[in-house]
């Protein structure tokens, strides 16, 4: 086993805790993907950044 | 319970019926939007990093983002429409701090070894993934539903209470 296949399984388990945090919190009344978008864009400076971010991410994977 | 609320709405005596077209008018403008978006994600797929063609395209997304936040923040009309029971609950996020803790310490980890064939980051992971056109659309697509929550936010600048 190569470090490439731990470092891949560890990606895998962080994107299977990715998915069961979504899909719990959706099922289950505790905060889900909303609440956190509402935090995460609750004043004005977070949501200019959060639009940066995102048109840095688009151009980081996308164009560049 | 739904066929008698409709009802109540078109029997109140007075009250405007705008309700009654508003659910196929969402429809089509959701559907619209579904297939402007496919088919955004499916052309961009099929560009090239570094080319004209796929800066032009991202550089595209990001204008039209830019403006339809610009737009919200002065209106404050939020281009999707809102949920009214989901919309309001904000339980504890704890479990999703624990996802973002791990995501961030593993790619950090991964970032400052070397070689990158054995210690991929996220982007050298999409690398391998934006090979198949469609699992770089679906990351894209991925992308604009994120861009969408983020310039839905700016409506927020009018309709959020301020503090005095």
């Amino acid at each position: 086993m190569t470090m490439r296949h731990v470092s891949e399984g560890v990606w895998v388990a962080v994107f299977a805790v990715f998915a069961v945090v979504a899909v719990g919190t959706f099922l289950t009344v505790a905060g889900d993907a909303r609440g956190l978008m509402r935090l995460l864009t609750a004043t004005r400076t977070r949501r200019i950044l959060m639009l940066v971010g995102w048109m840095w991410l688009g151009w980081h994977f996308f164009a560049r | 319970m739904l066929y008698k609320t409709d009802e109540r709405r078109t029997a109140a005596p007075g009250r405007p019926t705008r309700a009654l077209g508003r659910r196929p008018r969402r429809a089509a403008t959701a559907a619209v939007a579904v297939a402007l978006g496919g088919a955004y994600c499916w052309f961009t797929a099929g560009t090239t990093p570094f080319t004209a063609r796929a800066n032009l395209a991202v550089g595209a997304a990001v204008v039209v983002a830019a403006a339809m936040a610009a737009v919200e923040a002065l209106t404050g009309r939020p281009w999707p429409s809102r949920g009214r029971d989901r919309a309001q609950r904000q339980g504890s996020l704890w479990a999703w701090w624990v996802a973002i803790g791990l995501l961030v310490a593993w790619e950090l980890f991964n970032y400052v070894q070397s070689p990158r064939h054995s210690y991929p980051t996220v982007s050298s992971i999409y690398d391998h993934l934006a090979r198949w056109r469609w699992a770089k659309a679906l990351v894209i697509a991925a992308w604009l539903v994120l861009g969408a929550a983020i310039v839905a936010a700016f409506a927020g600048e009018r309709t959020r209470p301020r503090r005095p």
